[in-house]
């Protein structure tokens, strides 16, 4: 007898549905599996006839052929246990085929019939619904996130019996509902720290605000401890709330990622910090079966680098494709991926490698350490980060004096409010922020008055810029301005665009 | 007889008293030029086994070559016979039989200033030889120093920005350009000055060279200021050879306890000049001074906001945080201020956002 589930794989962060067939006959009792498949995958026929038997089946001795259709993807991943078993329960008579018509399953079996949980189960239920299936039956480890689909019923699993009872014996599961509009709208638990929480340090908060407004990427530079990781972790609150499909597409990446939260959904900025011995196929992402990479899991939110210098220099040059392009492309022979990767780039380093340059009292390094220390970051990359600037150590009397800090809520209104301008702005163009403008945009949209003008000239005669510089100047002014809610860019917010110029020393 | 000492000092690794060994056997450089193989040969058994780079010399080249490869590198050469050797090198003890030299020798009749420091520095000592050398460069004086990192280097390019003239004395040849990273700074040093050495060119920059030429920074000089100096440190030694030398020797203060100072406030303690403040360094040294101060007042143009920062402003470098605290601008009005001064020449950015009072 031939019987049809449906499930799905992963291919990188997207999902394709795959069919799987089941076939009992006659002939020399055996069990086959075709369709490409993955080692993994392989392995499932006997995880599936083991679970079978252990959750009381017992199947009669027939020649059993599955095949995952379509045969021309890959086949990956371990989630094809539980519709290979329902499948083959079907095909031996137990399930009728016109109950599992409309259902899309996945999981992965134990020995025991016990489900458990796999990786890109939002995916999966996002691309099944758009299949046309109603309900779905996923691990139970997985409900929460497949619940935030909307249009589709969710239901979660634990063991095999269950599923085959919810299917046939009228003993249903209990549905899973989220509302996601009200669970996003709602969520006001908010994990991220806030800026109160820094004394001080109003310049480089001030340039945190300028980052975010314009979407800037942004260097940090300061002695170890002196803040420069508390305030790139604040950064994500003080950016534009995620959208709902903002959200869905950033937790579509953690499920395949498996870095989801509890509940299922990202309502926050993801913000990542990959320690710096990260290789390049950790940052870009990668694998035979390609998975997303550090990049691509802070897409929408910041990716944070601490100590650039001590990153490998290759894992860093991965980073110019998808910090200018905004997503990463993989080539492998199963196919091309394409992972998204629209970026806040924060990253910080220390003076020197013992971090207390110039305080010659702590600091032994030799002048060519220092400077050789500072250009191992590459100039592409420096190119790519228009502001630039020093966290200060703080003394004594600013860290306990009381005296009320800005909170990240007044911040994250100042920055909506700019970004708001440059949407208007860029209506109908393929831009969104200001730190996106090429050069050739800048005669445009950052138009400067004569005054300002011979101010440029001034400046870039006085402080020895490059084209290149001139420019990042510019974008920086420009968003500047619309923080302040002007329409031209004036004398001042030049003026104020020159302190986070980057240092010479990097140069 | 020029020809005849340039050769002579060409002799790589030749000591000074080695030299002076020679000179006593043979009586002149000529003579040495001309001294049979047996007669070298002799001296070589009886334990000279440095005059095998002697003879080695005398079968390569010959005095004129010499010369002439020398000058095609564009190297000038001065013994210790000729009338245009520095005069306050004359009556020192241990004076060189000879200079190689690029671009220019010291003028005698200007005031000479050298200024000498650790290559590790604090920031505070680098920008207070800066102010120095900038008062010594604007008082018509000129700069000695070693062309190294830190003070040394520091201070030349000070006095090279302010128009004046500054002379490096190396450890090693001065076709060489060590260290590598300042090689602007060699470049400037032969536009506007020069770079010495006692040391052949192709001498490379060997440990026990340094303390030697310590003895002609202070010789060239007729004041030492050490900037700033650790307690050991090779400052401390062209302090001696400058006492020793009859040279008056001026230190910045450090704090008590302060170990990056420890060896200034040494020679403080051991009778030398302290320095009080750059004005009172230019008084002393230069016996009249120019009056700049309140140039401020008769500058009307200057906004409100800019007078505070101004104000705020001090000769050692500020970041614009703590100017930030101090005047209570914002970031934008503060940045306004700040280039608007340096572009009036009344401040001057030392490092990315840290500014100080330029003179």
């Amino acid at each position: 007898m031939f019987s049809l589930v449906k499930s799905a794989v992963l291919c990188g962060i997207e999902c394709r549905m795959i069919s799987v067939e089941a076939d009992a006959s006659d002939g020399l009792p055996g069990f086959a599996m075709v369709g490409y498949l993955a080692s993994e995958v392989r392995e499932a026929q006997d995880r599936v006839r083991t679970a079978l038997r252990n959750s009381g089946y017992r199947l009669s001795p027939k020649r059993v052929t599955v095949n995952l259709a379509p045969a021309d993807i890959r086949k990956f991943g371990t989630g094809f246990d539980l519709p290979i078993a329902v499948a083959v329960l079907s095909a031996h008579g137990y399930l009728p085929q016109e109950l599992l018509d409309k259902v899309f399953l996945a999981g992965e079996l134990g020995l025991d019939g016990k489900i458990h949980g796999i990786h890109g189960v939002l995916g999966m239920v996002m691309e099944a619904q758009k299949a046309g299936c109603a309900s779905c039956i996923v691990p139970y480890a997985n409900v929460r996130e497949a619940a935030v689909i909307q249009g589709i019923e969710v239901y979660g699993a634990a063991h095999l019996n269950e599923v085959v009872d919810h299917i046939v014996a009228g003993k249903p599961l209990s549905r899973t509902f989220v509302d996601i509009e009200e669970k996003i709208s709602s969520d006001h638990v908010r994990t991220i720290p806030d800026f109160s929480d820094i004394r001080g340090q109003h310049m480089a908060k001030r340039a945190a605000e300028i980052a975010a407004a314009g979407m800037h990427n942004l260097l940090l530079g300061g002695p170890p401890g002196s803040g420069k990781t508390m305030i790139a972790s604040r950064i994500p609150g003080i950016l534009p709330p995620l959208t709902v499909e903002e959200a869905l597409e950033v937790s579509q990446i953690h499920s395949v990622a498996g870095t989801l939260p509890e509940e299922g959904i990202l309502t926050e900025r993801p913000f990542r910090m990959p320690h710096h011995t990260v290789s390049q196929i950790g940052l870009a992402g990668g694998g035979t079966n390609p998975r997303p990479g550090e990049i691509s899991l802070a897409h929408r939110g910041v990716l944070y680098l601490d100590e650039l210098p001590e990153f490998q220099k290759d894992a860093l040059e991965v980073l110019r494709q998808p910090l200018e392009e905004g997503e990463i492309r993989i080539s492998r022979n199963s196919g091309q991926y394409v992972f998204p990767a629209e970026i806040m780039l924060v990253a910080s380093r220390n003076p020197c490698r013992c971090g207390y340059y110039p305080d010659r009292k702590k600091c032994r390094c030799s002048e060519l350490e220092v400077r050789r220390y500072l250009h191992r970051i590459s100039r592409p990359l420096l190119d790519r980060i228009d502001l630039h600037v020093e966290v200060q150590q703080l003394p004594y009397e600013d860290l306990v004096q009381g005296g009320q800090e800005e909170s990240t809520e007044q911040i994250r209104g100042r920055v909506l409010r700019a970004q708001e301008i440059q949407r208007k702005r860029y209506r109908g163009t393929a831009l969104r922020f200001n730190s996106e403008l090429s050069a050739s945009d800048l005669k445009k949209y950052c138009p400067i008055g004569e005054g300002e003008e011979r101010r440029m000239k001034q400046i870039y005669e006085q402080k020895n810029l490059t084209a290149r510089t001139y420019h990042r100047l510019l974008k920086v002014a420009r968003t500047i301005a619309d923080l302040e809610g002007s329409a031209q860019i004036e004398q001042r917010h030049l003026d104020e665009a020159v302190l986070y110029r980057p240092a010479e020393a990097l140069m | 007889m020029e020809e005849y000492w340039e050769w002579l000092c060409s002799v790589p690794s030749l000591s000074l008293a080695q030299k002076e060994m020679l000179l006593r056997c043979f009586g002149t450089p000529q003579a040495i030029w001309e001294a049979s193989g047996e007669e070298l040969a002799y001296l070589e058994e009886r334990g000279c086994s440095w005059i095998a780079r002697v003879r080695k010399l005398q079968r390569e080249l010959t005095p004129e070559k010499t010369v002439h490869m020398h000058r095609e590198q564009g190297i000038q050469f001065i013994s210790h016979e000729h009338t245009r050797y520095p005069k306050r090198l004359r009556n020192i003890t241990g004076r060189p039989y000879g200079l190689f030299y690029r671009g220019e020798l010291p003028e005698e009749e200007k005031k000479s200033v050298a200024i000498v420091g650790a290559r590790m520095c604090t920031r505070a000592g680098k920008e207070m030889a800066e102010l120095l050398a900038q008062r010594i460069a604007r008082a018509g004086g000129q700069v000695i120093s070693g062309a190294a990192y830190g003070i040394d280097g520091a201070a030349q390019w000070a006095a090279l920005e302010r128009g004046g003239r500054s002379y490096a004395v190396l450890g090693c040849g001065v076709d060489l350009h060590y260290p590598q990273s300042n090689r602007r700074l060699f470049e400037r040093l032969a536009e506007s000055g020069g770079i010495l050495s006692e040391f052949p060119p192709g001498t490379p920059p060997m440990r026990q060279n340094f303390p030697v030429r310590n003895r002609i920074i202070s010789g060239l000089a007729d004041v030492v200021v050490v900037a700033e100096a650790r307690l050991r440190s090779g400052s401390l030694i062209t302090a001696d050879f400058a006492a020793e030398q009859g040279r008056t020797v001026m230190a910045v203060p450090g704090r008590p306890g302060d170990e990056m100072s420890a060896g200034c406030n040494l020679l403080i303690s051991q009778g030398a000049d302290i320095i009080l403040s750059v004005d009172s360094f230019e008084k002393t040294v230069f016996s009249k001074i120019k009056n700049t101060k309140n140039q401020l007042s008769d500058d009307l143009t200057l906004a409100p906001a800019e007078k505070l920062v101004y104000s705020s402003l001090d000769f050692h470098a500020r970041s614009v945080w703590e100017l930030e605290e101090q005047t209570k601008l914002s970031l934008a009005e503060l940045g306004s201020s700040l280039l608007t001064l340096e572009m009036k020449g009344l401040a001057k950015e030392t490092q990315h956002n840290y500014y100080m009072r330029a003179l």
